[in-house]
């Protein structure tokens, strides 16, 4: 294929036909949602058979909104695609009257298309470009919300649901999610574009992670405590007694080999200096086995899916009491990042040219009186390869031959 | 008077071609003749004030020796606009409606 | 909901304050803010969370088609469920699901019933899969490489008894499905990440590459133009053309194919048929375990057949088998492969090594372990 062939992009009817595959098959199938719609589906289905995006990027005008607007325009140049991502309350709990109003919108100034749990946080609805304009004043007037969120600027933020449903979560997540984002030395952020690359904030109750803070966020927060967990003994000896836990399983599966069992005065031991807060005691002898009473809150810097060199983990950086105690280490560490790094980088990336210097003098001058971190990091991973034409060939031939197994050589 | 577009105009002796989203086609035949056709019949801007032309003087410079837009951080610190003022001149912003005239082309991406 | 107000476009510019986390809760989880004490699992999906105060709420974990894409009409039929046999409110999950909440075992039972009536699954809970994410890929994006959405149904078909809790795992699972390098759909820190790149160095499109190159070679010897400092290995070479203008020239012997000039310039194109998807093994966020990890890139490249992709399916499938044959009870993936080492897994999986997947075997120490003093 030609790149005229592709920049002609003539659609057929076996693109089509081929796109109706996608619609069986026991899953919800987003072809037959898309149908429901007014999107433009032949270019989907061309894209789908033909490997390749359908769409370049595109220009859209709402004037005064800066960012949270994402214009495509298809290769051929006849179509374009307009959406918006929205903010959502921390956590995501959607009360149906307001997912009414998100329904309202889609359908009179949209095309009746949305995307529900959108992966950076928003709800993301496509418009229809000619009313576009209006749109915005509904959903900042009548929906309550904001348009947002893309851009060399602060993503949006994300917080586990945490003491809304969650017995672990060891501090306020939504609150703290709520307090950063509506501060006014992070709140002036939101409206420019000033950044060399996008800032987030993640926040996790307790170290099973569940919003993925330390994969994916410059700025992370897990609660966490200091020393051992805590074991109520009694209630331990009633589940033993009743077959729920083994405590010889308990100890086992210590990553640390911090627990010991004695038989003899029937009582569990964890050493807290060995204790990585792994939790899974807690998994399998709540509520017998607690997270510990000396509860602190985490704090890392850095990490994020793909940048100048590539996937990384967060640093760890301080241990405190109260979130609100990081606001003038993270505005300290946005002045420096603004100030230094070149475009298209990413904190961690500026962390990596300059050394982690930068962030531990920070952290003393803020914060001088917090138990630091042994910050560790990992070797440059890349994700993309480039191969030469035998190596494609061998790893074809691999997969074909699964594909004998597992089908059993039916076309 | 905003005119139709796609299409091939000419404007002071030469052809320019404006695609789907009013941005300049082929660069190379920007002057600032072209700016402000573009910016009267595809802008719908009535009148081009010394400012406007700060603008788009600094932004076509940045073009042509960057090959991109500059970030708003620079553009706002040399040339000394705010942000609201950037929307007084130019409705569509800085990167819709300020760098279009200036004759470069459509920004990337959102990642 | 009557318009009858003009507000001025300028106040635009300011966002709107976040409405408070609290605004859209049911009174019950207001009463019972911060003391839940315990839960119980009952089956495809349902959870009872137990408050201290002796009151419970269920919810009920529901898929949705992949990328969370839903028409309004779907959307209509959410509302619809939430409001006879809900409290009225849902939660968008992690993993692009849905989740109802409802105040009684029978009310969460016949939200089962009602939603598998309309042809959407509940489960993904405990031992089972939890969800696959998948980014926009050709629905939205012009940074593509494959389509994530079209390989994420292919995968939730057949790995749907996994998460209506029909077939037993070993442990939680999760999957990553991203269209391209810029991992939009999580991280690589999942079980099993599904990464789609182009499997080759770019090439500038010879017609419209100049929208992205500065006018005159004079320019080059003062900076580096953003489509070459992007490059995190110098594999973009800009020159002077004869005419005073400036060429570009990509070398695929230092290219990583990351997609970052991609990312700044829209003008590179790739031939469809080296495009392929890369499948890493092994992260987690979670601390349990091993602790939180990157995954290891086991398989380099797999060749992509729409609509079905039956060797991405299958790739996938063999990666599940050798890690439930080989796993004790309660180990992630990144656990397995960790205590039988990476080797034998790889060799079990039977993938053909070359200088792509030589993984080297790292031990592990992020996350809240970084803050323990080891002695």
């Amino acid at each position: 294929m030609t790149i005229s062939d592709i920049r002609e992009q003539k659609i057929s009817e076996d693109d089509m036909k081929a796109l109706e595959k996608l619609e069986k098959g026991p899953w919800p199938s987003h072809v037959t949602e898309l149908k429901k719609t007014k999107y433009p589906i032949e270019y989907y289905a061309w894209g789908v058979m033909h490997k390749y995006s359908p769409w370049y990027s595109g220009s859209f005008r709402v004037r005064y909104v800066f960012s949270g607007i994402l214009a495509r325009r298809s290769r051929d140049g006849k179509v374009s695609e307009v959406h918006f991502r929205t903010y959502s309350p921390a956590g995501r709990f959607l009360s149906t009257a307001y997912l009414k109003k998100i329904a309202y919108v889609a359908e009179q100034y949209g095309i009746g298309l949305l995307e529900f749990a959108g992966n950076t946080g928003a709800i993301v609805i496509n418009i229809q470009p000619d009313k576009a304009d209006q749109a915005i004043d509904i959903i900042r007037n009548v929906m309550g919300s904001d348009v947002g969120g893309s851009g060399d600027t602060f993503r949006e933020f994300y917080a586990c649901p945490g003491p809304a449903l969650c017995e672990f979560a060891l501090y306020d997540t939504l609150a703290a999610m709520d307090f950063f984002r509506s501060h006014p030395e992070i709140y002036k952020f939101l409206n420019t574009q000033l950044f060399p690359y996008k800032l987030k904030m993640k926040f996790s109750g307790c170290p099973f992670d569940c919003a993925g803070a330390n994969a994916r966020s410059d700025f992370t927060f897990i609660g966490t405590w200091v020393g051992a967990p805590e074991v109520d003994q009694e209630k331990l000896r009633e589940m033993i007694k009743s077959g729920k836990v083994d405590p010889k399983e308990l100890a086992k599966r210590c990553p640390s080999g911090a627990i010991s069992w004695d038989d003899d005065k029937q009582q569990l031991k964890i050493d807290g200096d060995r204790c990585l807060k792994a939790m899974n005691c807690i998994k399998m002898a709540f509520p017998a086995i607690k997270p510990g009473k000396n509860r602190k809150i985490a704090m890392l810097v850095g990490s994020h899916a793909q940048a100048h060199y590539g996937p990384r983990l967060s640093w760890g950086v301080a241990l405190l009491d109260d979130y609100k105690e990081a606001l003038p280490f993270i505005l300290k560490v946005i002045d420096i990042y603004s100030n230094n790094a070149p475009r298209r980088h990413r904190l961690a990336d500026l962390i990596l040219r300059r050394g982690f210097r930068l962030i531990s003098d920070a952290a003393k001058e803020t914060l001088p009186d917090k138990p630091k971190a042994t910050p560790s990091s990992h070797l440059r991973f890349t994700t993309g390869v480039v191969l030469s034409d035998d190596e494609r060939v061998t790893y074809a031939e691999w997969a074909k031959s699964l594909v004998k197994d597992y089908y059993g050589g039916e076309q | 008077m905003v005119v139709n577009y796609p299409g091939e105009f000419e404007v002071n002796g030469k052809k320019i071609v404006i695609d789907e989203d009013g941005f300049l086609q082929n660069p190379e035949a920007w002057d600032e003749k072209v700016a402000e056709w573009m910016a009267i019949n595809i802008e719908g801007i009535t009148q081009l004030t010394e400012r406007h032309w700060k603008l788009i003087r600094y932004l076509r410079k940045y073009w042509e020796t960057y090959g991109v837009c500059p970030p708003v951080k620079i553009l706002l610190k040399e040339t000394g606009e705010t942000l609201e003022s950037i929307y007084e001149l130019f409705p569509d912003g800085p990167a819709h409606g300020a760098c279009k005239v200036a004759g470069a082309p459509k920004p990337t991406g959102c990642v | 909901m009557a318009e009858t107000f003009v507000p001025d476009p300028s106040e635009r510019i300011n966002k709107r304050l976040p409405m408070p986390y609290a605004a859209q809760f049911p009174d019950i989880i207001k009463r019972n803010y911060g003391k839940w004490v315990d839960r119980k699992f009952h089956g495809n999906g349902i959870i009872e969370h137990i408050s201290e105060s002796g009151e419970s709420i269920f919810t009920v974990k529901v898929g949705l088609p992949p990328n969370s894409r839903i028409s309004v009409d779907t959307l209509k039929k959410i509302i619809d469920v939430a409001d006879s046999y809900g409290l009225k409110v849902v939660r968008a999950t992690r993993g692009m699901n849905v989740e109802f909440i409802t105040d009684s075992l029978d009310k969460a039972k016949k939200i089962v019933n009602v939603m598998e009536g309309y042809g959407f699954p509940a489960g993904g809970w405990e031992n089972s899969l939890w969800h696959i994410t998948s980014c926009t890929a050709y629905l939205t994006c012009s940074t593509f490489a494959v389509d994530a959405p079209s390989i994420t149904k292919a995968l939730y078909d057949y790995f749907m008894p996994y998460f209506t809790g029909e077939e037993k795992l070993p442990s939680k699972l999760d999957i990553f499905v991203s269209g391209c390098t810029n991992i939009c759909a999580g991280t690589l820190a999942g079980d099993i990440v599904v990464v789609g790149h182009w499997g080759q160095a770019p090439k500038p499109d010879p017609e419209k590459i100049k929208f992205c190159l500065p006018t005159s070679a004079e320019a080059l010897k003062k900076v580096t133009p953003d489509v070459a400092a992007v490059c995190p290995v110098n594999a973009i070479k800009l020159y002077a053309k004869e005419d005073g203008s400036v060429g570009i020239e990509v070398d695929d012997k230092r290219c990583i194919a990351c997609g970052r000039c991609k990312n700044v310039c829209d003008y590179f194109d790739w031939d469809p048929d080296k495009i392929g998807v890369g499948v890493f093994v092994g992260g987690k966020t979670s601390n349990t375990g091993s602790g939180p990890r990157l995954a290891y890139r086991i398989v380099p490249w797999v060749p992509l057949n729409p609509p079905e992709y039956r060797e991405v399916v299958a790739v996938v499938r063999k990666i599940v088998d050798v890690w439930r044959k080989n796993a004790e009870p309660g180990e992630r993936i990144g656990d397995t492969i960790d205590r039988i080492g990476l080797e034998e897994f790889m060799r079990q999986v039977g993938v053909p090594k070359s200088r792509h997947n030589a993984c080297i075997e790292v031990s592990w120490n992020f996350g809240v372990r970084q803050f323990i003093k080891y002695v």
